[in-house]
């Protein structure tokens, strides 16, 4: 069939997307935040905003409603590797990871899943790295769907990485 | 141009020419043309488009389970191009004249349009089962696999596979059966409701005249014709035409090589048009002897313009018997009747197919070997679920030895597999036979070569 996205008229689908209010929603986590002492003021907020358009586009995906960014800070706000001082740059890099992971898992994990999984690595095995994240935990998930498993049978650990399924 | 034909050009009633309209991706022209023409403003084209990005997000909440709040572009498009043939096809299907569509998209919520199209897309589904069902229960018998495998395993795979909600646009199946007035030019159920339309009219014309004497026309065109995916209605409806033309009885298909001759004194020196006019005059002349229905009849209408610049080409290179066939005398062997089985529910393939894709290697192929059944369903999971080679091998060596002749007779070769899983299996067949002993090779082959499709119900 034709391809619709080549016509002149109409539908760029990035630029059809109404525009949602993401960077309230990122502002309205320091009231859970603060408790652990982190906060972003407006400017650090509009930046994340600007970082998930620019991985959206170099990841070629499209987002519909609020996003992630919210799910992310609430999800690593009280990790013991995150202080006020790495806060931003650490929310960066995991909007970046989380995408590209998106991706390399070819959509087979929802979102939730997917945070707690970088949420539990990063805690647990990758002790607050986030190179360790991308390449230790994210990497071998990415080649165990590829391998046709799920992602309920993978296990992630610092020394090695393995599955649950049986070998043949 | 005299002003005659200059007041002929403009419709003063229509400002939209449906000439220009694009059929397979109708929604889009159809906003391109009423806005180049003024009957869509601008911001008649922003609220379209502001309510289809609406529509494209509940769509993209409902693709990923509300799991998922971002999707690949490549994703986004599809969905966007399947809510787009929606809107087009019930718009096309509802609204003869162009104009009144673009009212009714002014007038009502995209939204709304898009639910009547889904609703439309049902209903013509149920259009499109039953008459599957009806050339189904009077298939007309031929030892052509393509016949078979497209017009029952591939039209069921598009029942199978096919989403209206997300993929509307979408055939799935390659309809490897090539039909005499060529593919559809169409998308999703409408080329299938075609597709179907049209092999209806080629198989109930088919079915007036005996299998073994169209068996024995074709194997005139080429002895390996039961695995080459070549029409069969072509050569019947001209042999039967010519048939005709010559006074003799048209229904056992027997034209001579001297009867040929005639044939050539009626059509030599004759224009395309006069050609045309005398293949539809005996076309008549068939119809009521032989008592064609209607609409086969129009089919067959329909199909002369295409068969005439083949017949103009034969008489000049003087092969006219290369298009109206001369029967050959070769006795078909005695067939073994090949039964697909009972299929698994749909929900219970499904389950199946997810649990394959969860194991690989052996366990893969235990699963096949506990839960299938049936040979329509293993030929089912050979298509639509994912192997190696290895597992493929594993799963060829596993198979009794009359599955495995009848997979030789379904995929004899390589080149013909349209999709990768049945070039591998191809593969795993062929190197599975090389390694029998001679002996068991040709009993193999003798098994293979004489199966024959059982009517399927």
């Amino acid at each position: 069939m034709a391809d619709s996205t080549s016509h002149p008229l109409l539908f760029d689908i990035n630029v059809m997307l109404p525009s949602e209010p993401i960077e309230d929603k990122i502002l309205a986590c320091n009231s859970t935040t603060e408790a652990y002492g982190l906060t972003l003021t407006q400017k650090q907020a509009l930046k994340l905003v600007q970082t998930r358009t620019e991985v959206l586009k170099k990841t070629s995906r499209v987002e519909f409603g609020t996003g992630i960014i919210d799910k992310l800070i609430l999800a690593f706000c009280d990790s013991p590797y995150i202080e006020q001082q790495n806060y931003e740059d650490t929310l960066h890099e995991l909007i970046s990871l989380f995408y590209s992971a998106k991706n390399d898992t070819w959509d087979t994990i929802s979102d939730d899943a997917l945070i707690e999984f970088m949420k539990d690595s990063f805690n647990g095995p990758c002790r607050g790295s986030l190179e360790l994240l991308s390449t230790d935990a994210l990497l071998p998930l990415a080649r165990h769907i590829h391998s046709g498993y799920s992602f309920e049978t993978f296990t992630y650990n610092s020394e090695q990485y393995d599955t649950k399924q049986d070998d043949e | 141009m005299t002003q005659n034909k200059m007041m002929n050009k403009i419709d003063i009633l229509h400002s939209i020419p449906e000439d220009k309209l694009d059929k397979r991706i109708y929604f889009l022209s159809l906003l391109e043309l009423a806005n180049s023409c003024g009957l869509l403003s601008n911001s008649d084209v922003a609220r379209i488009q502001s309510e289809l990005a609406l529509i494209l997000a509940e769509q993209a909440d409902k693709y990923t389970n509300g799991e998922s709040s971002s999707i690949t572009s490549e994703k986004a498009n599809e969905l966007l191009t399947s809510v787009m043939y929606v809107i087009g096809l019930h718009l096309k299907l509802t609204y003869k004249v162009p104009e009144q569509a673009v009212e009714h998209i002014k007038a009502n919520t995209v939204k709304s349009v898009f639910e009547s199209g889904l609703a439309t897309i049902e209903r013509r589904m149920e259009f499109a089962k039953h008459l599957h069902k009806l050339i189904a229960s009077r298939l007309f018998e031929t030892p052509n696999i393509f016949y078979r495998s497209t017009a029952i395993d591939g039209i069921n795979g598009f029942f199978k596979l096919y989403r209206p909600q997300f993929a509307a646009h979408e055939i799935h199946i390659t309809a490897d059966y090539p039909l005499c007035s060529g593919m559809p030019a169409l998308d999703g159920i409408e080329f299938i409701e075609q597709y179907l339309l049209r092999l209806e009219c080629e198989n109930t014309f088919c079915t007036l005249f005996s299998p073994d004497d169209i068996h024995r026309l074709m194997l005139s065109l080429s002895k390996d014709y039961a695995s080459c995916p070549v029409n069969i209605f072509e050569p019947v409806l001209l042999c039967a035409l010519g048939l005709t033309l010559l006074g003799l009885n048209p229904m056992r298909l027997n034209l001579t090589s001297k009867s040929i001759d005639g044939l050539y004194g009626i059509f030599i020196g004759k224009t395309r048009d006069s050609t045309i006019h005398i293949m539809k005059k005996a076309l008549s002349l068939l119809s009521e002897k032989i008592n064609i229905p209607l609409r086969v009849k129009k089919y067959a209408a329909f199909c002369i313009p295409k068969l005439a610049p083949g017949i103009a080409n034969a008489l000049d290179t003087k092969s006219i018997d290369k298009v109206f066939l001369v029967r050959s005398n070769f006795e078909s062997n005695t067939k073994i009747m090949l039964s697909y089985g009972e299929r698994m529910s749909d929900a219970k393939y499904t389950k199946l197919l997810e649990k394959l894709q969860q194991v690989r290697g052996k366990a893969k192929i235990k699963l096949i070997i506990e839960e299938v059944h049936s040979l329509a369903d293993l030929l089912d999971v050979l298509s639509d679920a994912e192997f190696t080679m290895g597992e493929l091998e594993v799963l060829v060596d596993t198979l009794p030895q009359n599955v495995f002749a009848a997979l030789l007779s379904k995929y004899p070769y390589q080149a013909l597999a349209q999709r990768e899983n049945e070039q591998m299996l191809c593969v795993a067949l062929q190197k599975k036979k090389e390694s029998l002993s001679p002996q068991m090779r040709k009993e193999v082959q003798d098994q293979a070569a004489s199966i024959y499709n059982e009517t399927f119900d």
